[in-house]
């Protein structure tokens, strides 16, 4: 998998200032490169939506690759061989380990003046898709009287039943501060993040909580009926009710969250990466993307067609904007370390 | 897996077999000459990564013992130590205790149970460890098959996915055919005639099983518990999809260190423990292997 051929003669001029979503044709003939995702349904949406487009427009051969794998890139970026160009990763992540595995961009080469004003951007990496990270509810256990904020979240008495939760040793930014919401704190109060606090909430509530690891373990505890709580990423549970779960979204304080596109540090392909995050970015393509993935789309420009009972997991409607609010993955970012070491010791 | 063939190596059975063989001379420098593949493979894919891991473990992020330093002083990784190994222990006794009547039964039976039971216990083996754990996850959920039927018989239901309770019960699945097939071929070898004379000279069977049976067959169980205790030692797969985060085991803590924290010097240090642990329990299983294995000598004359 390795990339790289013929990319020196790559004229970055001839990209600079380019329109969202439009790549010239041929302008990358006989160039290599690989997009890494999350891999399964969700990235062949992806590689549907852009990767192969932007392929038969550029000219450039794109390889795909993944699932996306943070040890990976360390180990690439250690090693001085890259093959990684564009990573589709989480901003936390990126934060992190900004300007050490992931480039700084260049944003004479990608247009964001699509980008809703709410979703993140910073030096490594742009959103490229957004996502609720909240609790869903069996909607057919709780019936009349569903829970409705994080304090109902963590009162085991007014809702029993068990909560599956965020169980990898750096859970997804918004685990503390959920249990800092339930305990009484204001959302401007919630930074910096008090660890012991939030975790002495969850040690409350540990009797009733079981444990994911991944995604596809959410869709399986919902849909089997192993938690009648699922706090997890909305993606997934719509996952879950497609295939027969009846599980509901609480978009109170729910977390809006972004996947990203971000550069592997030392990729030989970095002009032709950035043409295909600006051309992946479109409205058209995130349109599609969206329709085939059920994740919402980072383009003011783009209004998916999406069936009814999606509509409840859109978090680009305006009546989850209201309620909600957005992940902290900058803050997140930086404190990884200390963030995930408390959760990790916590956890074990 | 090195190890575990390095284990097969060390049962007593295939030690016996080949110190009793004297090879010529000039054979013995082909057969040397036709080991080196094998070694360059061994010493690239397996001796190099393992120096590199022992290396980061020192050096990463600087050089120095403070990796060991942060194993050995935080009392959730000797939590996670001491949990592994006693789940190792619980694992290699139940095979154990479960093992051993099946291979007895096994070693006396006609050729067609034999065939059956044989079976039954490579069948799943020659299934995908992940398959398996995936099954165990469907049989053990709350509203799983094991729930069904306690249900339906008017038990109260359990809640077993997420428990190191579960991780056993899909680890000794995982592991029996490791414990019952060193024990199969043991038993086999004994001369059933043995525990019958001594019922003529007036034993009681019990008596007769206990001190010229059991004591012969000791050989197979050593190697099944060697190979069992080392295997579980590294699982990974089965307390990931079947125990839970809170209960985690040292592999699954390494996973975490170096593919979720990206601290390659802590899990370095937690990988280096770990295959010490299994060092120093293959030299001591070694030790008492021999200390068995004269008594065994001696009883029972097999040779063994």
């Amino acid at each position: 998998m390795q990339g790289g051929a013929g990319n020196q003669t790559v004229d970055q001029k001839a990209f600079e200032k380019a329109p969202v979503g439009t790549v010239e044709e041929g302008a990358l003939d006989g160039t290599t490169m690989t997009f890494t995702s999350w891999g399964g349904e969700f990235q062949k949406g992806q590689e549907e939506a852009f990767g192969t487009p932007f392929a038969e427009k550029s000219g450039a051969e794109v390889l795909f690759d993944g699932p996306t794998d943070v040890a990976k890139i360390k180990a690439q970026v250690d090693a001085g061989n890259v093959s990684w160009d564009v990573v589709n990763a989480s901003p936390t992540m990126n934060t992190a380990h900004c300007d050490e595995l992931f480039e700084p961009l260049d944003w004479n080469l990608i247009d964001t003046s699509k980008l809703p004003e709410s979703t993140p951007k910073s030096k490594c990496y742009v959103p490229s898709l957004s996502y609720g990270y909240t609790f869903f509810y069996n909607a057919d256990k709780y019936g009349d009287n569903p829970p409705k904020n994080w304090a109902d979240f963590f009162d085991t008495k007014k809702f029993p039943g068990t909560r599956a939760v965020d169980g990898r040793p750096v859970p997804t930014a918004g685990t503390y501060e959920a249990a800092l919401l339930a305990d009484g704190v204001a959302t401007d109060d919630l930074y910096p993040i008090d660890t012991d606090r939030a975790l002495k909430k969850w040690t409350d509530i540990q009797d009733s909580l079981k444990y994911w690891s991944s995604g596809a373990e959410q869709t399986q505890m919902a849909q089997s009926g192993e938690a009648d709580m699922v706090f997890g990423w909305s993606g997934r549970i719509y996952e879950a009710n497609q295939s027969g779960a009846n599980f509901k979204p609480v978009w109170d304080k729910a977390f809006i969250a972004s996947d990203s596109f971000s550069i592997v540090k030392g990729s030989k392909n970095k002009v032709a990466a950035h043409a295909f995050i600006n051309y992946a970015l479109g409205a058209d393509q995130q349109k599609k993307m969206a329709e085939l993935t059920s994740y919402s789309p980072v383009n003011v420009d783009s209004k998916p067609v999406i069936p009814k009972e999606a509509e409840e997991f859109n978090v680009s409607s305006e009546a989850v904007a209201k309620v909600s609010i957005p992940q902290n993955s900058e803050y997140w970012g930086k404190n990884l370390d200390e963030l995930g070491k408390a959760w990790s010791d916590w956890l074990s | 897996m090195a190890v575990t063939l390095t284990a097969t190596d060390k049962a007593p059975p295939s030690d016996g077999a080949a110190a009793r063989r004297p090879v010529p001379e000039a054979s013995a420098r082909n057969g040397f000459r036709l080991v080196v593949p094998a070694v360059i493979v061994v010493v690239l894919v397996f001796v190099i990564p393992v120096l590199y891991i022992v290396w980061q473990s020192v050096s990463d992020p600087t050089i120095g013992l403070q990796n060991y330093a942060w194993l050995l002083t935080s009392s959730t990784n000797l939590q996670v130590l001491g949990r592994t190994i006693v789940v190792a222990i619980g694992a290699t006794l139940i095979t154990a205790v479960v093992g051993y009547p099946y291979a007895y039964l096994m070693s006396t039976s006609g050729p067609v149970l034999r065939g059956i039971m044989m079976a039954l216990v490579l069948l799943p083996f020659w299934t995908s460890l992940m398959v398996r754990a995936f099954a165990w996850v469907i049989i053990l959920q709350n509203n799983g098959v094991l729930n069904a039927i306690l249900r339906g018989m008017g038990a109260p239901g359990v809640s077993l996915l997420g428990t190191t309770t579960a991780t056993l019960i899909g680890m000794c699945q995982v592991l029996m055919p490791f414990m019952v097939l060193p024990m199969v071929a043991v038993m086999q070898s004994i001369d059933h005639r043995l525990p019958l004379a001594a019922q003529v000279m007036g034993a009681s069977p019990q008596k007769a099983f206990r001190t010229v049976y059991f004591p012969l067959s000791l050989p197979g169980v050593f190697a099944g518990c060697l190979m069992v205790f080392i295997l579980s030692l590294g699982f990974y797969i089965t307390p990931a999809l079947l125990g839970s985060p809170r209960e985690q085991l040292l592999p699954n803590a390494i996973y975490a260190q170096v593919l979720e924290l990206l601290n390659w010097g802590h899990g370095g240090a937690m990988a280096v423990a770990l295959l010490m642990i299994v060092g120093v329990l293959l030299a001591l299983v070694a030790l008492l292997g021999r200390v068995f294995g004269v008594q065994i000598g001696k009883l029972g004359g097999t040779g063994l």
